[in-house]
């Protein structure tokens, strides 16, 4: 194969899947597929199929351009750039106006998203002034022209070509001021012409003309405009004039038919209108604009919407938010007591893997099911599921077997000790748990990890042989807590399908129990119960309501976070220090877990333990994780407790110490959140092939070696170290962001209830230092994710 | 009761295990003239710079960790040729884990990397081949400052947001009022 060749094929194979664009391409695809769904069916001569279908291939077009191997052939042909500025500039824009994607888009966003976050922005006439002179034609006009004259100066056009960064801008701009040049072409609905229709014209004959001058200009150029082409180009086996002369051809004959085509649609609706069918449709428009409100307040009626008052009764039925249990097979299998039981089976059963390898398999934990199963695979798992699905991994608890066997034959009468019907001993389960696996490294040492789970199923049996309900769970499981309070972001809760069902309901049977079916486990009553936490959704109420109407539901992101005031079972959560020190010590656990397994504080580890003398990490450790657990929160808590009443100032009447610091430790939830995710998914991207010499080196093991003719011998290399994706590091600084801003729009709620009325500044002042705990706090993650990460492997006796 | 309770915790901090052990992520395991050998390797993702080799050599008879042995790392590129330079280093007990020999290498550059680790005791010898994808450094954290501070403009959407609906509901109750 011939260089040239060589070349060819590398280039025409090289697509730049990149993620980020890619995602967000999806996610705006997903987004307005799942609007103009609707929209359709209420309005289906406006929105026509052909319109989603133009949109998509916008999108597929757009994608095209920047990662086929059109990019990387443009670094080596003018004609092959010009192509893709052709597709961004003149086929990309239309094609996604065409789609008029304004209400689409707004429908297919969540309502919460639409109405609280998207609502006020879009309804603010500043808002609508911009966006008046954005989509003027004269902007439109001279955007686009200036864009496509600017960046064809040599000079930038190389820096472009050059450097990947204003490569992206370039693209960016012209994608940008080509939408805007398009907007009043196209003049998408429900937008209306700021000029008359007849002037696009000319509006687009100058635009032909310009464009045909451009291309002109590289057409008769005596020499290679571009200097870098006269390298490049030659070693294709091509003229770099020639190459110039195809890229002129290019943009203008196919650029100046693009022009000229629209000019035919806009003459032919002059004519229609001149005649008598246009007589009819302007006599039938002025009739409904006399009888119907605006076009705006049709186009986006829910914009004006004030984001209504939170009630703690839910009242009427949404047909419309999501039940995870409707869901075709995930649904009926989790209504499924069966199914459910099934689940958990499942996980006993790897339980009881975990256990026997753990104490007959390697003493090596990168070896050991029990080193990855439940350390680096189920965490892993576990904080994606709590995130999009609610708690669903208590739903699947194998510890909750004990449970139902206690229940079945022991008399189970004993009420859990009124004195520890707190979080408290929770807390310090929580702790000595976060202790012991940093101090004890558990992680390391596949017996102890056989112990903790065993020592589980002892504890759950014995608290649940003795008392009623879910005691375990509510008030001992730290894994259990761990999972109420990540749960608390998920978009989905256990929750009354028709608030009016269980207004009219009498029995009661979701806590109160049926004849066969207990209630609820942890005395949650759902027509009152709010966000998940104490929820197990073991969905016992599910299978005590005979009228069949809970489900796992849609819900507003964060709601959990945003309700201060009274909860089923749980009282006034801001009014509980139990929680309020349960949310601190799992959000500074957060960051103390991950912190732990730095180089920077593992080698600060080592120099205390020898300046100190001890012969292991443990007091170092016990040192560092009782500062960060314990004495940093506290210091935290106190500092929030004295300024917020002064910053934020007067208090609601009723606003005490305590009040103040429950919502300060809800106001950091989402940041700990996130902090465990990226620490979690860390280990999970980076080891989960793991799992597959293990499970081989596990199948032996049990076989006798029997087996190792047919399946060989684990290869240990070929699974470790998968290469970590280069943007798994930008990911991790995003999610980060993204956990800082839902905080910091949590805190500032409050601030605004607390304030009602008060100027914004005022606000913004009084929740300032919260504000700068949250900023810290998002630094601390920022720098964790930027060191070196000590993968804890083994240890030998 | 308190007295009790750090009694427990001394006696826990004598008696107990080495903890952070960080051998790093085992690469390979490996069995040949009567040894087991297992290699990790830290930092992870490996990234050009300084990474650790760590090895842990036991009796492939009985499986009884080996407490001392002699450790030696051969580098050089994948793509080797006589004028690419290959380095040898010695490997040293870890202090952190009493039956590892660990050698720390400072990776010049990204790209295809084979570790040649030789164990040796007692007459017994074994060389292990590791190739190795040796990622791009760290990017410097001024690098990431766009991201990094994306939170401020957000946080500040969040302002403008409630200050927006503060305004519509201020102007709506004017509305209001002036009706009423």
């Amino acid at each position: 194969m011939s260089w040239r060749e060589a070349f060819l094929q590398a280039s025409m194979t090289s697509w730049q899947l990149e993620l980020f664009p890619t995602l967000i391409a999806i996610v705006v695809g997903v987004v307005y597929i799942r609007g103009f769904i609707g929209i359709h069916r209420s309005q289906p001569a406006r929105f026509p199929w052909w319109r989603a279908w133009s949109f998509i291939l916008g999108i597929v077009v757009l994608l095209l351009a920047i990662f086929s191997p059109l990019d990387a052939l443009g670094g080596f042909l003018l004609s092959a750039h010009m192509a893709q500025h052709f597709l961004l500039l003149m086929v990309v824009p239309p094609l996604l106006l065409m789609g008029a994607p304004a209400n689409p888009m707004l429908w297919g966003l969540p309502a919460t998203v639409r109405t609280d976050w998207l609502g006020p922005f879009l309804a603010s006439p500043a808002v609508h002034r911009i966006g008046h002179v954005l989509v003027h034609p004269v902007t439109g006009w001279i955007s686009m022209v200036t864009m496509t004259w600017l960046w064809h100066v040599p000079v930038l056009y190389e820096l472009a070509l050059v450097d990947p960064f204003w490569h992206q801008v370039e693209h960016g701009l012209f994608l940008g001021s080509a939408i805007l040049f398009w907007f009043p072409v196209i003049q998408p609905w429900p937008s209306r012409s700021i000029w008359p229709r007849w002037t696009m014209i000319p509006y687009l004959l100058t635009a032909d003309l310009q464009n045909t001058i451009f291309s002109a200009f590289f057409a008769f150029s005596p020499r290679v405009i571009y200097p870098i082409y006269e390298q490049v180009t030659p070693a294709l086996g091509l003229d770099a004039m020639e190459d110039q002369a195809l890229a002129a051809g290019l943009m203008w004959v196919p650029g100046s038919i693009i022009f000229v085509l629209p000019i035919a649609g806009v003459v032919r609706t002059l004519l229609r209108r001149s005649g008598p069918e246009g007589q009819r449709e302007r006599w039938a428009r002025a009739q409904a604009r006399t009888s119907r409100a605006p076009v705006e307040s049709i186009a986006l009626p829910v914009l004006g919407a004030e984001s209504a008052p939170r009630e703690v009764v839910r009242t009427g039925r949404d047909r419309r938010r999501f039940d995870l249990l409707k869901l075709p097979l995930i649904g009926p299998m989790l209504a499924s007591r069966r199914g459910r039981h099934g689940v958990r089976l499942l996980m006993l059963a790897l339980a009881v893997l975990v256990v026997v390898d753990g104490f007959w398999g390697p003493r090596t934990s990168s070896m050991n099911l029990a080193g990855v199963l439940p350390w680096t695979l189920w965490r892993g798992i576990a904080v994606l599921l709590l995130l999009v699905g609610g708690n669903l991994l208590c739903m699947a608890c194998p510890f909750t077997l004990p449970r139902t066997l206690a229940g079945r034959f022991l008399p189970r009468r004993l009420s859990f000790p009124r004195a520890l019907r707190t979080k408290w001993f929770a807390v310090g389960l929580v702790v000595c748990w976060l202790w012991a696996y940093e101090v004890l490294a558990l992680w390391d040492s596949p017996a102890g990890t056989a112990w903790v789970v065993i020592g589980y199923f002892v504890a759950a049996f014995l608290v649940d042989a003795f008392f009623r309900g879910a005691s375990f769970c509510k008030y001992v499981c730290p894994i259990g807590q761990f999972h109420f309070v990540q749960s608390m972001v998920s978009p989905v809760e256990v929750a009354p399908r028709d608030a009016s069902v269980c207004a009219e309901c009498t029995t009661q049977e979701c806590i109160r129990g049926s004849a066969t079916v207990a209630g609820c486990g942890t005395d949650l009553f759902l027509p009152r119960k709010v966000g998940n936490l104490d929820c197990t959704f073991c969905l016992d109420c599910a299978d005590a309501c005979p009228r069949d109407n809970v489900g796992i539901k849609a819900t507003s992101l964060g709601s959990g976070l945003t309700f201060p005031d009274w909860r089923s079972s749980l009282g006034r959560l801001s009014d509980r220090l139990d929680w309020s020190a349960l949310l601190l010590v799992l959000v500074f656990g957060a960051f103390a877990n991950a912190t732990g397994m730095t180089a920077p504080i593992l080698d600060w580890q080592d120099d205390l333990t020898a300046a100190w003398g001890f012969q292991t990490h443990a007091m170092a450790a016990t040192v560092l994780l009782g500062f960060e657990l314990l004495v940093l929160p506290a210091l935290v808590a106190v500092a929030l407790v004295l300024i917020l009443p002064r910053t934020v100032a007067p208090a609601p009447v009723g606003m005490n110490h305590r009040g103040w610091l429950g919502r300060s430790a809800l106001a950091l939830v989402p940041l700990g959140v996130v902090m465990w995710v990226v620490h979690y998914q860390f280990h999970f991207v980076t080891s989960w092939a793991a799992i597959i010499p293990i499970s081989h080196r596990a199948l032996l093991d049990v076989s006798g070696g029997s087996l190792e003719g047919l399946l060989g011998t684990p290869s240990w290399s070929a699974a470790c170290c998968a290469p970590v994706p280069p943007w798994l590091l930008e990911v991790e600084i995003l999610l980060l962001n993204l956990g800082f801003v839902m905080s910091w729009a949590i805190a500032f709620a409050f601030a605004r209830a607390a304030l009602p009325g008060a100027r914004t500044s005022r606000v913004l002042l009084g929740i300032l230092p919260l504000g700068v705990v949250q900023f810290a706090l998002l630094l601390w993650g920022i720098w964790i994710v930027l060191q070196p990460m000590q993968m804890r492997g083994t240890l030998l006796p | 009761m308190i007295h009790r309770g750090c009694t427990i915790l001394a006696l826990i901090m004598l008696l107990v295990r080495p903890a952070g052990a960080d051998t790093g992520q085992l690469r390979d395991v490996v069995e040949g003239d009567g040894l087991r050998v297992l290699i990790f390797s830290s930092p992870a993702p490996l990234r050009a710079g300084e990474v650790e080799f760590a090895v842990v050599a036991t009796d492939s008879e009985n499986g009884a960790p080996l407490e001392s042995f002699d450790l030696l790392l051969r580098v050089r590129r994948t793509s080797w040729d006589p004028g690419t330079p290959s380095w040898v280093i010695g490997g040293e007990p870890d202090p952190g884990n009493a039956f590892a020999h660990k050698a720390v290498f400072d990776i010049p550059e990204a790209g295809e990397w084979l570790f040649l680790v030789e164990v040796s005791s007692q007459g017994r010898m074994l060389e292990v081949p590791v190739e190795v994808a040796v990622g791009l450094p760290r990017p410097e954290w001024w690098q990431l400052l766009p991201l990094i501070l994306l939170a401020l403009p957000l946080g500040l959407l969040v302002v403008i947001r409630d200050h927006l609906g503060l305004r519509r509901r201020l102007g709506a109750g004017a509305v209001q009022g002036s009706a009423g």
